[in-house]
């Protein structure tokens, strides 16, 4: 349900500069709450590693895209990528308010970005580990 | 504008309870039957007391009696309704019952501005989600929902003629004296609440009556009660198969995500040891794929107010000002068509 939240003209220029442009692993978002915008926490580069991306989810929300390369078991292997749009709700501390302006402006910043293959919501660091983004990926 | 500042009305007018107040609140200002009496008095005091018959406002509902108990609220909340939104919770059984209240509400109520959105959405948001498998163990009747980025999915959706109200009956043998029937019921209520539990306790449990005695009970015959929730009979299949049927229809894309954000809420879901048994309950029975985890909210209270409070925090959003159905948007678009149009379901 889009409840109307906005979403910065930079969260879709990035996006695309690592969707196109191939210029970042990963981009991060958050909620800015005195603006009620949706805006870019934070871009990974392009050889940063899945470690240090799950390094900034802490004990706050964030949107984000990760560009998920994966090699299948078949033989010979088959390269798979794919942009993931990561949903990081933390239970811990975090008011429910937030949590639900979160939950609230995800469908916001969805309609936005074209090209997303797969979802995952993460509430707690095992679900965001990455052999369950491997797992998403490959299925 | 701030829109921080501007307060809106959150009601839910449940079958047997209503709770309202306003938005940023966790716990709703008025909390009372959602029951009068025959001259139109509201609360336990007339009601428990009364001679006269205790009518229903919901079951069936009653729109004459369901105006009355809108304006009583704005009253009970000391705001003029004029000056107030108003964030319901849909817990209509028809199209036809919503319209009615819109109506009402716009026309002789005389709001300024009205959304609605399911029940279950709302207990979604209060755990701080968008999607969940939701069981709501209402007085009357129990609902399962999944919820999908905020839309309940109204096709999978299943609901069965048991609550926590039919709990009540074992108990009322033990309610001695005169009272009227709806005393009786409070009365037989109010012992299950201290009594009845999931857990194993090898002692006998006790309740003390207002008049000193005491009521025994035996493990075993408490958990016969309890377990009526999950056993199935001719109606009902049993709570635990009512979410593996929502499991089991839902496209696999979700499957997973619903299995493993499963919430109860409702008073009956804060039974000593019911969430233990609805987790080891669902677990065994849930597809090999799917990991069954409740998600639980940040305090048992919240199970009785959750509908509320997902209410409260989303009407507070200031994202969420902008959906709200004006009055004037109402007459000049054919009524109830904006209604269906701008509020999910």
């Amino acid at each position: 349900m889009n409840v109307g939240t906005n979403v910065s003209d930079d969260c879709v220029t990035e996006f695309n500069n690592l969707k196109l442009g191939k210029q970042y692993r990963y981009v991060i978002y958050r909620l800015d709450k005195d603006k009620n915008e949706i805006v870019v926490d934070h871009k990974g580069a392009r050889d940063s590693t899945y470690a240090e991306f799950v390094s900034h989810l802490q004990n706050e929300s964030r949107y984000a895209v990760y560009d998920y390369h994966a090699q299948t078991d078949d033989v010979p292997p088959r390269q798979i990528e794919k942009l993931v749009f990561i949903f990081w709700s933390p239970d811990t501390n975090q008011p429910v308010k937030q949590k639900m302006a979160y939950a609230a402006g995800k469908e916001a910043l969805k309609k936005k970005l074209n090209g997303l293959s797969k979802e995952i919501q993460a509430n707690e660091p095992s679900e965001v580990e990455e052999a369950e983004i491997k797992k998403t990926v490959l299925n | 504008m701030n829109s921080d500042e501007i307060i809106s009305v959150v009601a839910d007018i449940g079958n047997l309870y209503t709770r309202a107040g306003f938005t940023g609140d966790d716990f709703p200002r008025w909390s009372t039957f959602t029951k009068c009496t025959e001259t139109m008095q509201f609360g336990d005091e007339a009601l428990g007391y009364g001679n006269g018959q205790v009518l229903d406002i919901l079951q069936p509902f009653n729109p004459d009696l369901y105006e009355n108990l809108l304006k009583k609220m704005f009253e009970k909340l000391g705001v003029q309704s004029k000056d107030y939104s108003l964030l319901l919770a849909n817990n209509f059984q028809t199209k036809h019952d919503l319209q009615k209240v819109v109506e009402i509400l716009f026309e002789s109520v005389e709001i300024p501005n009205f959304f609605t959105i399911r029940n279950a959405a709302l207990s979604t948001f209060s755990a701080g989600r968008s999607t969940a498998l939701i069981l709501d163990i209402g007085a009357y009747s129990t609902t399962a929902s999944a919820v999908h980025d905020g839309y309940t999915l109204l096709k999978t959706q299943i609901q069965a003629p048991i609550g926590g109200e039919i709990l009540n009956e074992p108990f009322r043998q033990y309610v001695v004296g005169e009272y009227n029937q709806f005393k009786k019921t409070c009365l037989a209520r109010d012992i299950k609440q201290g009594l009845l539990t999931y857990e194993q306790i090898d002692s006998t449990q006790q309740y003390e009556l207002p008049d000193g005695n005491f009521i025994l009970m035996q493990q075993a015959q408490l958990s016969e009660i309890a377990d009526k929730l999950f056993n199935s009979n001719d109606n009902f299949k049993g709570i635990q198969h009512m979410l593996l049927d929502i499991i089991n229809n839902s496209v696999n894309d979700i499957k997973q995500q619903l299995c493993s954000t499963v919430i109860s809420t409702g008073g009956s879901s804060n039974i000593p040891g019911f969430l233990n048994k609805l987790q080891t309950t669902l677990s065994a029975l849930a597809p090999p794929m799917c990991k069954v985890k409740l998600v639980m909210y940040p305090s048992n209270q919240n199970r009785y107010h959750s509908v509320f409070i997902g209410g409260s925090i989303l009407a507070s959003l200031s994202s969420f000002q902008s959906l709200w159905v004006a009055k004037n948007e109402y007459q000049e678009s054919g009524r109830f068509s904006i209604i269906e149009r701008k509020c999910p379901n």
